[in-house]
């Protein structure tokens, strides 16, 4: 078991340096460059522009660049932003940390409300609450999370009920910045976990093995706890694994729109300055999250079941 | 319920197309002297700041979303087909490759495969650049469901006599795979299609909403969306809101219609 997680590991980390290549050499080959907007500038004359671009390394070849690149990575340092002038190392972790802070909070509420809905809906089925939640989960799902966003931002801009933009300085105030985004994160994840949730469950009430625990008139806390749920928590365990997945690279369109200072504005201005550095450095980091949430997701599935290591060849 | 579910979506996608037709008032037509005008009868959502028809700006805007959804949808199903059908019937070493590929790809977000598509065009980019960015990037993230689907059936199809008959006969791949095997898949092609169809609208439209797809003076639903984020609607404009809230009623529709069409299903394990 150990050998194949570290093949996942060896095969994830594989296609990490794809992912990263691919995206050098997308932006390196796309046309334009980050002074073309200075050429603009009267102020600027030719000369100095040019000079910049052999400081920033711009003029050279193609490969250099990219052996450069390789090797400044493999020593830990993800370059330099032309824009900020500063390292992207330091410019990345608050970023990160107000991203954490939305993805994290909308993660932990939405799997809570749909296990504890899931749950109760999957033992509860064919009643009215049960065919409420499914319904409210429907209505849910089909509104688009961009459209969701928009209108709670003009609202909230038009009765001043919640602030727009920013994360706040104090407690409150940041509780205050982060109730819509947040809001819309939950409502956009909470149906399609519910779902997942509640077909575990009623699945695995309807197995053959739970009637005959319950002739055998074993209480319904044991029943519970030892018979249906770590037997519906298989599927739920990839899909815990894949929300963790989703932690720096979901809510970048929610960011987006809701001016929240996360990773999302910083990639989105990054791509239009072609700021090559800058913009790099979120997808490798959130393609390590990306993979490395994958394979939590398999490592979950194989200590709650053991019968999947038996199986997958 | 569902019959008259449909029986609005139909009407609203073939409003959309017709919208050459329809509109009351040409996409870029300007009324400078009625600009920011409440709905009336004249204006039915109202107008923006450049006296240009919200309404029939919405229809223009939705018929090109719509347009670009169907290519992508219809893209992404027939590279699933493809991939699908090739895995399922060769089998053996394409399989494994074609079936490791596709677990790549539905772990990867779809932004991430718009925005790197999108930094390899140029800043600005019209109609047809769009266009080329949607079809691609709901190709590559949409063909893997599917390919896993269309895989399925044909593995289940090989195994039937009337397969080894015909192959007995003389017939050969081709002709067995699309007499005797593609019309099992065709209806599953069509409600994938479907499924599709919404999100890849959406794909489109975030890309117009981040200012990356086609900008101004032509309409598109996510510049529409994205003037809601403007400091005039300060000023209590309702022609945005009305416009953003059909935007989003339309795709809310779609999106609705096509729910429960496929079964729930959770990634396998994938260690080797």
């Amino acid at each position: 078991m150990l050998v194949r997680i570290l093949q996942r590991i060896a095969q994830s980390a594989a296609l990490l340096f794809a992912i990263a290549t691919i995206w050098f050499l997308a932006l390196s080959l796309a046309p334009g460059d980050f002074f073309d907007e200075a050429r603009l500038n009267p102020a600027a004359s030719p000369a100095t522009i040019e000079r910049l671009r052999v400081t920033y390394g711009l003029t050279q070849p193609l490969p250099i660049r990219y052996g450069h690149w390789l090797w400044s990575l493999a020593h830990g340092d993800l370059g330099e932003s032309i824009a900020y002038r500063e390292p992207v190392a330091a410019l990345l972790p608050p970023r990160c940390a107000n991203t954490l802070l939305l993805t994290a909070t909308s993660l932990v509420v939405s799997w809570s409300l749909a296990l504890s809905l899931g749950i109760w809906a999957g033992a509860k089925q064919g009643g009215l609450a049960d065919w409420a939640v499914r319904a409210l989960a429907a209505i849910l799902l089909a509104i688009p999370e961009l459209i969701a966003a928009t209108l709670l931002v003009y609202w909230a801009a038009h009765s001043g009920a919640f602030p727009v933009g920013g994360k706040g300085d104090s407690v409150s105030g940041l509780a205050s910045h982060m109730a819509l985004p947040v809001l819309v994160l939950t409502a956009s994840a909470f149906p399609m976990l519910f779902r997942h949730v509640r077909l575990a469950v009623s699945e695995t009430l309807a197995a053959p093995y739970i009637r005959s625990a319950l002739s055998y008139g074993i209480s319904p806390a044991r029943l519970w706890l030892r018979y249906v749920l770590p037997a519906a928590a298989n599927p739920l365990l990839s899909l815990f694994g894949l929300s963790l997945a989703a932690l720096l690279s979901g809510s970048l369109l929610v960011e987006v729109v809701f001016g929240w200072p996360g990773l999302g504005p910083l990639f989105l201005d990054a791509l239009f300055a072609r700021d090559t550095y800058l913009l790099l450095a979120p997808v490798i980091l959130s393609s390590c999250f990306l993979l490395a949430g994958n394979i939590a997701a398999d490592v979950l599935l194989l200590w709650n079941d053991p019968r999947v290591a038996k199986d997958s060849p | 319920m569902r019959r008259a579910l449909y029986l609005a979506i139909g009407i609203l996608c073939g409003a959309l197309l017709l919208a050459p037709v329809l509109a009351p008032y040409e996409e870029t037509a300007q009324h400078r002297d009625a600009a920011l005008q409440p709905p009336t009868h004249l204006f039915l959502f109202g107008s923006d700041e450049y006296g240009r028809d919200l309404f029939s700006r919405f229809l223009y805007g939705g018929r090109s979303a719509l347009l670009a959804g169907l290519s992508a949808a219809l893209a992404a199903v027939l590279m699933g087909f493809a991939a699908g059908a090739l895995a399922g019937f060769y089998g053996g070493w394409l399989d494994a490759a074609l079936m490791r590929i596709s677990e790549m790809f539905l772990a990867l977000p779809w932004m991430y495969l718009l925005l790197a598509i999108r930094a390899l065009l140029p800043l600005r980019v019209g109609e047809a650049g769009s266009l080329a960015i949607t079809v691609s990037v709901a190709a590559l993230s949409g063909w893997p469901g599917p390919a896993r689907l269309v895989r399925g059936i044909f593995l289940a199809a090989k195994q039937r006599p009337y397969i080894s008959v015909a192959r007995y006969l003389g017939a050969t791949n081709a002709y067995i795979i699309t007499r005797h095997i593609l019309p099992e898949v065709r209806p599953l092609l069509w409600t994938q299609a479907a499924t599709l169809l919404p999100q890849f609208m959406l794909v489109n439209v975030t890309l117009s909403f981040l200012g990356l797809g086609e900008g101004e003076p032509h309409a598109t639903w996510g510049g529409m969306l994205a003037s809601l984020r403007h400091f005039s609607v300060l000023e209590a404009h309702i022609g945005y809101w009305v416009t953003a809230a059909s935007i989003g009623l339309v795709l809310f529709l779609l999106q609705l219609a096509v729910d429960g069409r496929v079964k729930l299903s959770v990634r396998k394990i994938t260690i080797q």
